[in-house]
């Protein structure tokens, strides 16, 4: 009788801390999850900064303007004293 | 215990029993009505207590050019707040945050104690990451201040395509461009997440499972390129310089697909800088002014007439020697033309020669050709505010018309509805409405794009192969004669109109409007000059011309058209 009440109670026991285990670890996992999507958004927030640097460097208006400097430095370089005339229209 | 004493010893027992019976009784009924009847009504007067949703704001889509380079983009930046009630000592808060984003502490403490009864108060918003690190170092107590996340948008390419693009505000709201009209595309859906706070308002969970995320807004490719509307910007601004004008305007078209490569109108305004934008600066002169477009309207009138049948291109016309009587009006040319074949009328430009043609047409045909062309209604480009022109009903044109519309007045229309029309005269006779969104992914073509057969091919072919290409190579439009390509062209200069109604002899809106190569063109070119100032002639063909070929001689290479020079090459 004691046997058989004491693996009732074990087996009770059992079950309710696998529960809490299994709880426990279900939070685990969303906190993880949290985690995740966390760093996924400021990867993607990082992306963007990013992108929009390059891309604000890369500019086509800021590269042609570099391109028309260097220009004019290597007219100064070669000699020449004024800068070379727009083009011809 | 006596037997004298039992009973009132037992109906002690049974009152407390039964007492205990009815507690208990009672103790039941309410947890029945709490857990049973009435479980929906607590249940959610509790989850009315506990939870909230926060709204999880979406992130507006892209704007990319035809080769994907970034137009306008968004990123995430924080902006503070504080809790006025929950700021202990508002002087030393104030003076803390001096020091971390720049606001005088006296500025700072002054609003603070003015919003006492308030529990939420701006203080700065979109945050540098210098100024939110400081903010951080600063260790102000928790409870006092918080950042809330915020969309910025950013326009990398800076000032380049402002009218296109338009601009947003700090509240996101959408200004002007296709950040306006397609801001129902751009915007997304905005999320919600549940929080479950306790009874002190701290939030204690946030529900995952009942979370709706956010739908970001769309990312859309328009038609423009970058590099072809930084060259027709950099025209601009030197015609700007050069001939000081009330504005300008200059469209690059691709006849064939009505796609808009470039559009610019001066004077500009910066998206990023839209505070310091001047107020002449918002109208985007290219659709939201309407000129009469003058003589830049006759090579659609005698390819119109070609097509009625009612000229042959051979056919010559007596121009008066310069002057020519049409009912109570009295017309005038520049120079004294005796007879005009029909090409040499709008190589020389002959308003006579256009209004003997205006004759044979008669106001109905003249009408029709101007309605299917798009005069006198929006070409339906995805740009918010634009004009339609002026085209009067046939029942109000009398015989003035017929002279006037021939050559360019008693209507007006936009550069861009002129630039449509004249896209039909260079892609062999088809009007196709000019848009600014490439298509879609898998649906092939781009959204309410018409495409309406406006001439016959050989009347559209001989109106552009033959007789504006001799505008350029012989007539008004020389200026615009470069080395490279061949050009075909119309100059325009058209009189505004004084206060009292009458034609003005000093003011006029100058235009060229052209297109390469002759054969099979590449892109149509429109400038349009609102009174020149400088000193100076002040026509189309001068002042115009010479900066839309310029824009064709730096487009067309870079679109890599091969040049007439690279031709001769072995």
């Amino acid at each position: 009788m004691f046997f058989r009440f004491c693996a009732a109670l074990t087996l009770i026991v059992l079950i309710a801390a696998a529960g809490v285990a299994i709880q426990k670890r279900t939070l685990d996992l969303r906190r993880v999850r949290t985690l995740q999507q966390y760093r996924l958004q400021q990867l993607e927030e990082r992306y963007v900064k990013l992108t929009f640097r390059s891309q604000e460097l890369g500019a086509p208006e800021r590269l042609m303007e570099g391109l028309r400097l260097a220009e004019v430095e290597r007219t100064v370089q070669r000699g020449k004293s004024r800068v070379p005339p727009p083009p011809r229209r | 215990m006596s037997a004298d004493t039992a009973p009132p010893m037992r109906w002690r027992s049974l009152t407390v029993a039964w007492g205990l019976t009815v507690v208990w009784g009672l103790l039941i009924l309410r947890l029945l009505q709490i857990q049973g009847w009435q479980r929906e009504q607590f249940t959610r007067r509790a989850t009315r207590q506990q939870q909230s949703f926060e709204i999880v704001p979406a992130r507006p889509g892209d704007l990319v050019d035809r080769r994907g380079r970034l137009l306008a983009t968004t990123v995430s930046v924080q902006s503070l707040f504080l809790d006025p009630q929950a700021v202990s000592d508002p002087l030393a808060t104030a003076l803390a945050l001096e020091a971390a984003i720049g606001i005088p502490a006296d500025t700072l403490q002054e609003r603070i104690l003015n919003a006492q009864d308030k529990r939420f108060l701006w203080i700065k918003r979109r945050l540098t990451d210098d100024e939110v690190n400081r903010i951080l170092i600063a260790r102000l107590p928790r409870t006092e201040w918080g950042f809330r996340s915020e969309f910025q948008r950013e326009y990398p390419q800076g000032a380049l395509a402002g009218h296109i693009l338009g601009w947003r505000d700090i509240d996101g709201m959408p200004h002007g461009g296709v950040e306006e009209s397609l801001h129902s595309r751009l915007i997304g859906t905005p999320g919600r997440r549940p929080i479950v706070r306790d009874s002190r308002g701290f939030v204690i969970a946030i529900d995952g499972e009942q979370s709706e995320p956010a739908t970001p807004g769309e990312n859309i490719q328009l038609s423009i390129d970058t590099v072809t509307q930084l060259h027709v910007e950099r025209q601009l601004d030197k015609l700007m310089e050069q001939h000081r004008p009330h504005g300008a305007c200059a469209v690059v078209l691709d006849p064939w697909s009505g796609e808009v490569l470039a559009m610019a109108s001066r004077p500009a305004f910066n998206p990023t800088q839209p505070d310091q934008a001047p107020p002449n600066s918002w109208r985007n002169l290219a659709i939201q002014a309407a000129y009469e477009p003058g003589s830049t309207f006759k090579p659609l009138i005698v390819a119109g007439a070609l097509d009625e049948g009612v000229i042959r291109n051979d056919e010559s016309f007596h121009c008066g020697h310069g002057v020519y009587r049409m009912g109570p009006r009295v017309l005038h040319d520049h120079h004294r033309y005796g007879s005009l074949t029909v090409k040499e009328i709008l190589v020389k430009s002959s308003n006579v020669g256009m209004a003997r043609i205006g004759e044979r047409m008669t106001n109905t045909r003249l009408e029709h050709v101007a309605r299917q062309l798009g005069f006198g209604r929006r070409t339906g480009i995805e740009l918010p505010g634009e004009l339609p022109g002026t085209l009067h009903p046939i029942e109000e044109w009398t015989i003035y018309s017929t002279g006037s519309i021939p050559m360019g007045q008693e209507l007006t229309a936009t550069p861009l509805q002129l630039l449509a029309a004249h896209g039909a005269l260079a892609n062999g006779g088809h009007w196709v409405t000019p848009h600014l969104t490439l298509s879609r992914p898998g649906t092939g073509s781009s959204s309410n794009v018409l495409s309406t057969e406006v001439f016959g091919h050989e009347s559209a072919r001989w109106v552009v192969q033959e007789a504006m290409t001799d505008v350029v190579l012989r007539g008004t439009g020389t200026k615009a004669r470069i080395d490279e390509y061949p050009l075909f062209g119309k100059t325009g200069t058209s009189q505004k109109i004084e206060p009292n109604g009458k034609y003005s002899h000093t003011r006029h809106v100058s235009s060229f409007v052209c297109g390469a190569p002759v054969i099979a063109p590449r892109v149509v070119v429109i400038v349009t000059v609102d009174e020149p100032t400088s000193a100076g002639s002040d026509y189309g063909g001068i002042v115009a011309a010479p900066v839309a070929a310029e824009i064709v001689r730096e487009v067309l290479p870079y679109m890599q058209v091969p040049t007439r020079i690279s031709d001769r090459r072995p």
